[in-house]
């Protein structure tokens, strides 16, 4: 469980003007929850994605893992944390291949070596099996090209299933928490991958792995048949359960995305 | 490997590149072959020069009316191939091959470093003649000044009259404690110069007050520590990078008026106060002497090197004037050249 | 005709031997620019560094494999400093390169016995026994033909090139070599992975600057001598290699995608590039032109086809 109490994070934006990305946001995710974060542009949805992965320290407020009454930052604890950004080139190597952004997962939190190959034929083979297990031959048959090669919208899906495998790659397998954080993985990709994306979601969450996303689509959330967090302003306006989720609840998001929801 | 079309393909593609360099091959060989075809009639004279200063061009000048005035003219009594590492000592390889290649009958080497790359490449294939090496015993070409016969490689050196040039400071400042030695440690020639210089400045009572510079720019900087630290007389030598900068050093001696005096006359020239100079026309012209008994078949091994030792007295007014110094009638006198003194007696008649 | 033969032949032996001379410097740039994007200025330095303990090391008599792994060794320290300094004090890349090559043109005097030049003449050096085999090739062979060639000499420093090439594909291979190779395409994201960058660095730049040692004590034996001032311009030399080789296998269409393709098109650029000077020199009737002819050359060869993909700096 992550218990978010009354988080802020201001930065200053242009001008020296005190910008207020997150404004005493409270939230609660549980072991297992599919999390959707909405919200207008710049309400702090990449805020708080960059808070819980440890990236940014927040001003105040209080994060809480599991029963361990544990402060930040998150690099200390052993929550292993997975996170796709907005913009997923940022923590890739676009000239690296993606058996190589693989290898790098397997190298997690421990010394390379340099007297051993680094992309060997059994790793090549173990990496095609696994992608093959998750459904995507296509990118088995893509192991050997290097990233910046591929369609954006496949290095989105590969990059969310590269966050996705670490737990499996790492040999850090007794991590306590396995949070997945994607930060709006669909906005580049075509109905099709988008489908098989939000696919490999549904099936992450059906292994039981924690996972909150950030997008602006409802039919994102409809399909995921997620619990929905809306956030406006850097505050928590709307915390609906998956269980309340019915076609007619669209319109009621929408109108609340808006800040319209007074005149509902 | 290749399949049959793609290495078709690849063919075609590349097929300008090949035919170009290879015509471009031709082009530069065929001259070579022009060289060979005269060789039988002409002797060849390889140069490897280090490439443009302001000695090594009075040298160079020297060294080709010296052949001239001995019966080898470039183009019809002889063939004069004349190639410059163009400041790049690792080039320098190459330019003794190409010359070794080209069928040099002698090749001259000016400079240290290109001396030593010519001798490594070229040693016991063709006799060598250096020019302008001030230590080559440090430098390994020879083992003594005498030479040794079969050692196939001669030359000459521009060893300084340091004593004359250290006498004319005390001439010229008579009370002149602490003298002030600007150069570049990195060069050999301006070590092995220092090496000289400390004990025969000892032997006249002088301090010498070393200020060390790596670059061109850190020549003015050199200068005015000297002053700082209150020289009498500032000494510059036959370092090449003090030379690049050497008016930065004319300017604070004209601002602390102290005396400079230098190691040769194209410095004075350049607005130094006086020397004892090497006359590099000379230097120039002994190597051309060299090439020609090199060229009439004597033993290089059997030339020792030749050395110079300075008899000509070279004076700049104009300097005397700004640095704030006379000059004794006695030393006019025996000046060989005074510069600087028509323009002087035209602002003061 | 024969002659024009042998002239070409004597071009492309002197241009290869200068290639494999300087083949170092080659593999060291690779490493330092294309691998952790680090333009390495201290190889000004390290490259006369390594010159410098070959002489030292060859004229006390040592054998010259062992003077050919002391430069190598002192080479490396010279990159440590480099990568301490950027990496512990925060100055910048080239900055840090400067100040290497800065203390190391002081440090080389020193090596040499407060000397700015030493002689590599007379000691045995690691081409010696190579040219003793060349001369009497030329004896027995074509003693009669007014040229030479140096087989033995260019086997000499095949062999030295091998061993070099292949240890620094072999290293950029392994699990070490993807994390430098990450470092130089996204320090960030490297970071984000929980993993300091300082210490691959360092240790990338040891790495390079022993490439560079290396060629240095490679160019003093085939010189004949240390300078002080042998390091100027050693940088552009590397990298005029590299790239040469870089834009040559895009143009011919062969993939530069694994460490192996990239070294390869790095020795093959500096060999081209020293074929085509040591052709501008066997040409060059003003002498003050090579540089002119070598770029003009350099040019033209480049231009004699439009590039048909972009060029990738990458495997
Ligand atoms: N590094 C930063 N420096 C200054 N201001 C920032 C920074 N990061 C975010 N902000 C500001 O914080 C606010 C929240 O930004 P955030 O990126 O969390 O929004 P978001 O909900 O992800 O928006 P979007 O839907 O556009 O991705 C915005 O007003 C933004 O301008
Ligand atoms: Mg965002």
């Amino acid at each position: 469980m992550i218990q978010i109490t009354d988080l802020r994070k201001t930065f200053s934006g242009q001008d020296g003007r005190a910008v207020a990305a997150l404004d005493g946001l409270s939230l609660t995710i549980n072991k297992g929850d599919l999390a959707v974060l909405m919200g207008p542009n710049g309400s702090g949805k990449t805020t708080l994605l960059r808070i819980l992965d440890g990236q940014l320290l927040p001003d105040a407020g209080r994060i809480v893992w599991g029963n361990s009454a544990a402060s930040l930052p998150v690099s200390r604890l052993k929550v292993s944390v997975a996170h796709v950004p907005q913009d997923p080139s940022a923590l890739a190597f676009p000239e690296m291949t993606l058996a190589e952004h693989l290898l790098w997962e397997e190298l997690n939190g421990r010394m390379p070596r340099f007297w051993r190959r680094g992309i060997t034929a059994r790793r090549l083979e173990k990496y095609r099996m696994l992608l093959e297990s998750y459904g995507v031959p296509a990118l088995a048959e893509a192991l050997p090209r290097p990233l910046n090669t591929l369609s954006a919208g496949w290095r989105q899906i590969f990059l969310v299933l590269v966050s996705a495998m670490r737990s499996e790659l790492s040999r850090d397998r007794d991590a306590s928490f396995d949070l997945l954080l994607l930060d709006e993985p669909t906005s580049a990709l075509d109905a099709e991958n988008s489908r098989l994306c939000l696919e490999l979601i549904k099936r992450l969450h059906g292994e039981g792995r924690t996972i909150v996303l950030a997008t602006h689509d409802p039919e994102v959330a409809l399909s995921l048949r997620a619990r929905i967090c809306i956030l406006r302003s850097g505050r928590l306006v709307a915390d609906i359960p998956a269980a309340e989720l019915r076609e007619d609840t669209l319109p009621r998001i929408r109108a609340l995305i808006a800040g319209l929801e007074a005149t509902l | 490997m290749f399949g049959r079309t793609k290495s078709r393909r690849l063919f075609n593609d590349h097929f300008l590149t090949v035919v170009l360099t290879v015509a471009a091959l031709t082009c530069s060989c065929s001259r070579a072959r022009e060289g060979r075809s005269q060789e039988t009639r002409i002797p060849v004279i390889g140069v490897a020069t280090y490439g443009a200063h302001p000695i090594l061009d009075v040298i160079a000048d020297a060294f080709k009316a010296g052949l001239r005035a001995r019966g080898y003219e470039d183009g019809k009594s002889a063939r004069i191939l004349w190639k410059s590492v163009e400041g790049d000592v690792n080039l320098a390889s190459a330019v003794a091959r190409s010359l070794v290649e080209s069928n040099a009958n002698v090749i001259v080497s000016i400079t240290t470093p290109v001396s030593q790359a010519v001798a490594r490449v070229a040693r016991g294939k063709v006799p060598i003649v250096f020019c302008g090496v001030t230590d080559p015993i440090g430098a390994g070409l020879v083992s003594s000044w005498e030479n040794t016969p079969g050692s196939g490689i001669t030359g000459t050196s521009d060893r300084w009259p340091y004593a004359e040039q250290l006498d004319l400071i005390k001439a010229i400042v008579p009370k002149a404690r602490r003298v002030g030695f600007p150069y570049n440690a990195g060069e050999a020639n301006s070590r092995y110069a220092l090496e000289q210089i400390l004990p025969l400045a000892a032997a006249r009572g002088f301090e010498i007050v070393p200020a060390v510079v790596t670059s061109m720019a850190d020549v003015r900087r050199a200068a005015e520590s000297l002053a700082d630290r209150g020289v009498d007389a500032i000494y510059v030598s036959s370092d090449n990078t003090v030379m690049a900068g050497f008016e930065a050093v004319l300017k604070v001696a004209h601002q602390r008026k102290i005396p400079v005096i230098v190691g040769e006359s194209a410095n004075v020239e350049r607005g130094g106060l006086a020397t004892y100079s090497v006359d590099y026309r000379r230097l120039g012209d002994a190597t051309a002497d060299l090439v020609v008994r090199v060229l009439k078949g004597e033993d290089p091994g059997r030339i020792p090197v030749v050395t110079f030792h300075g008899e000509q007295l070279y004076l700049n007014e104009e300097a005397a004037r700004r640095m704030g110094v006379s000059l004794s009638p006695q030393l006019r006198a025996k000046a060989f050249k005074i510069y600087g003194a028509p323009a002087a007696s035209r602002e003061h008649p | 005709m024969a002659d024009l033969l042998l002239a070409i032949l004597g071009v492309l032996d002197s241009g290869v031997m200068q290639g494999l001379v300087f083949a170092g410097l080659a593999l060291s740039v690779v490493i330092s620019l294309l691998v952790l994007d680090f333009p390495d200025l201290s190889i000004e330095g390290t490259f006369p560094l390594g010159a410098a303990v070959a002489a030292v090391l060859l004229t006390s008599g040592e054998p010259p494999v062992v003077a050919l792994v002391a430069a190598g060794v002192a080479g490396a320290c010279g990159g440590l400093l480099t990568g301490a300094v950027h990496v512990r004090f925060g100055m910048s890349k080239l900055l840090s390169g400067i100040c290497t090559a800065a203390i190391f043109y002081t440090l080389n005097m020193w090596i040499m016995g407060g000397r700015g030049n030493l002689p590599v003449l007379d000691v045995g050096s690691y081409f010696t026994w190579a040219e003793a085999l060349d001369a009497s090739l030329k004896q027995r062979w074509y003693s009669s033909l007014n040229a030479f060639f140096h087989p033995a000499s260019i086997l000499a420093g095949l062999l030295v090139v091998i061993l070099l090439k292949g240890a620094s594909d072999f290293l950029l291979g392994s699990e070490l070599g993807v994390v430098l190779r990450g470092i130089g395409q996204n320090e960030v994201a490297v970071r984000q992975r929980g993993r300091r960058t300082g210490v691959y660095k360092v240790v990338g730049l040891a790495l390079s600057n022993a490439y560079a040692g290396i060629a240095g004590a490679v160019a003093a034996q085939y010189q004949g001598f240390s300078d002080v001032n042998m390091g100027i311009g050693v940088l552009v030399l590397g990298l005029a290699g590299v790239i040469l080789g870089q834009e040559l296998f895009a143009r011919l269409g062969i993939s530069l995608a694994s460490p192996q393709a990239t070294t390869l098109a790095a020795l093959v650029g500096v060999t081209l590039h020293q074929v085509i000077l040591a052709a501008a020199l066997r040409a060059g009737t003003p002498p003050t032109s090579l540089r002119l002819l070598a770029g003009v050359s350099l040019v033209a060869v480049m231009a004699l086809r439009r590039r048909r993909r972009a060029l990738t700096f990458s495997w």
